[in-house]
């Protein structure tokens, strides 16, 4: 496989930026008084972590990294998932750091052109995150488009492919804005609510996508296992074979059982658990799902010739 | 316009690699970097089994992965039929190779790019047969055009009953191979 660990972060991190940005819409929808902090990481969240993940993308080019003026012909070929990938990055990580510049109050020059440019963002946040929100969603689903297209890597040449990484990315990005705003806004009452009363919601949320997330997984390797020779080897790879720790204690466990096993105790408690508890739980969904995308590029091989 | 292919005959081939060995002295490639690799094929039951040799390259496909997945568009199809990469344009992203299902493409780390068979076209628009196949010294290998039905190449594809790699892949590759 041509690709490796790189490719996999930046699409792990691409994943959870659109995934915290359609978090923060959802919870500006649903309740922008209570889900305020939810909102804010949100946010923040996404044009850094989308952002970030262009330094992998880049440290895996080979001439592109050199001469860089050769990047722009990325958006020339309509008919390559990468070049769409191109289109709605591009825009999105800009707008987002805009619209994350907007909720914190410490990168605020003084100067009359940020006061400008600040109030004209403000004046068009309604329409940022609208557009934000459909180039999200896009970004969600491109990454896993860009592997589901590939008819010679039998793992990957999957409709539910995509849909898989759709629900991991809201998951990720759900968790990523969580355990952001556990560091920021801890304990804080936000308009009489306390937050950890929201996360009792959101979590109920959580364990849906997780849910979904786990019967796609099945689905997914159970469809594959049953095709080709090579696919079943694939998933040989992943069940019983050489990453089989990594998918048993890094998807199976740290991504489904810890999560939920917590999300269900507090159902079970009927009130809502400590934020250290909500804190292990949602970075042990951001670790799940690195390891998913790492582990499914990994175990991909390519068809049989003969 | 001429459509070049080549016609591999398997029945032929003893794996010596003279093919893979040739093309790397003509394309002045490392000895690590294979633009054609042979793979050994086991086949038969126990006790009656076989061992025989395949030779892979780029199948200069008619519908090409690497052409719709680069987002550079530095894959090309020329009008003779061969699939060429501009190294001039290539990003070096890798996408191709993840795309060839015939992984018949390797990365040159000095220059950052994508390479692979290009069927020499520069001896061939000479007239002069690619390296592989002046060197196979079982003579398994033909090179010609497709478009000419009164060509070895069109005669043998018949006659012989020449197969292509992965037809259900749907990238109508332009090797023929008999086994």
């Amino acid at each position: 496989m041509a690709w490796g660990f790189p490719i996999a972060m930046y699409l792990f991190l691409a994943g959870m930026g659109a995934g915290a940005f359609l978090t923060a819409i959802v919870a500006e929808i649903y309740n922008k008084v209570m889900f305020r902090p939810l909102i804010r990481a949100g946010l923040v969240l996404s044009g850094i972590l989308v952002g970030l993940g262009m330094p992998f993308l880049i440290a895996d080019l080979g001439a592109g990294r050199t001469q860089p003026w050769r990047l722009i012909w990325l958006i020339s070929n309509p008919t390559s998932p990468m070049t769409w990938g191109v289109w709605v990055l591009t825009p999105f990580i800009p707008l987002a750091l805009v619209l994350g510049w907007l909720e914190v109050d410490f990168f605020n020059p003084p100067w009359r052109a940020a006061r400008w440019f600040r109030a004209l963002a403000l004046r068009w946040r309604t329409r940022l995150l609208q557009i934000g929100a459909l180039l999200a969603l896009a970004i969600a689903i491109y990454t896993g488009l860009l592997l589901g297209v590939v008819h010679g890597v039998p793992l990957w040449n999957t409709s539910i492919l995509p849909m898989l990484f759709f629900v991991s990315a809201l998951s990720t990005g759900l968790a990523a804005c969580v355990v952001y705003s556990q560091f920021t806004a801890v304990h804080a009452e936000h308009d009489g609510v306390h937050l950890a009363k929201s996360y009792f919601y959101v979590n109920q949320i959580h364990s849906a996508l997780i849910v979904t997330e786990t019967v796609f997984i099945f689905c997914w390797l159970f469809i594959v296992a049953n095709g080709s020779v090579t696919a079943a080897q694939s998933v040989q790879l992943l069940l019983t074979g050489e990453y089989s720790l990594y998918f048993w204690i890094g998807i199976v466990f740290f991504g489904i059982v810890d999560p939920m096993l917590i999300y269900f105790y507090e159902v079970v408690l009927g009130k809502p658990l400590s934020p250290n508890w909500i804190l292990i739980s949602d970075s042990s969904v951001i670790l799940g799902g690195l390891v998913l995308r790492y582990l499914v590029i990994a175990a991909a091989l390519p068809v049989i010739l003969i | 316009m001429p459509k070049y292919a080549l016609l591999i005959d398997l029945t032929k081939c003893v794996g010596c690699r003279s093919c893979t060995t040739a093309c790397q002295m003509q394309n002045e490639l490392e000895p690590y970097e294979r633009w054609l690799r042979v793979q050994e094929v086991e086949g038969g039951k126990f006790p009656s089994v076989t061992k025989w040799f395949l030779t892979v390259q780029c199948q200069h496909c008619d519908k090409p992965p690497c052409i719709s997945v680069c987002p550079v568009r530095a894959n090309y199809k020329r009008k003779d039929g061969i699939v060429m990469i501009d190294e001039d344009r290539c990003v070096g992203c890798k996408y191709c190779m993840v795309a060839c299902p015939y992984q018949a493409r390797i990365f040159n780390e000095e220059r950052g790019v994508a390479q692979k068979c290009w069927l020499c076209y520069r001896r061939v628009e000479k007239g002069v047969a690619p390296a592989c196949v002046v060197a196979c010294p079982a003579s398994a290998r033909y090179f010609g055009d497709l478009e000419d039905p009164d060509s070895e190449i069109s005669k043998l594809v018949v006659r012989l009953k020449a197969t292509k790699l992965r037809p259900d892949l749907g990238t109508e590759p332009s090797l023929y191979y008999v086994r």
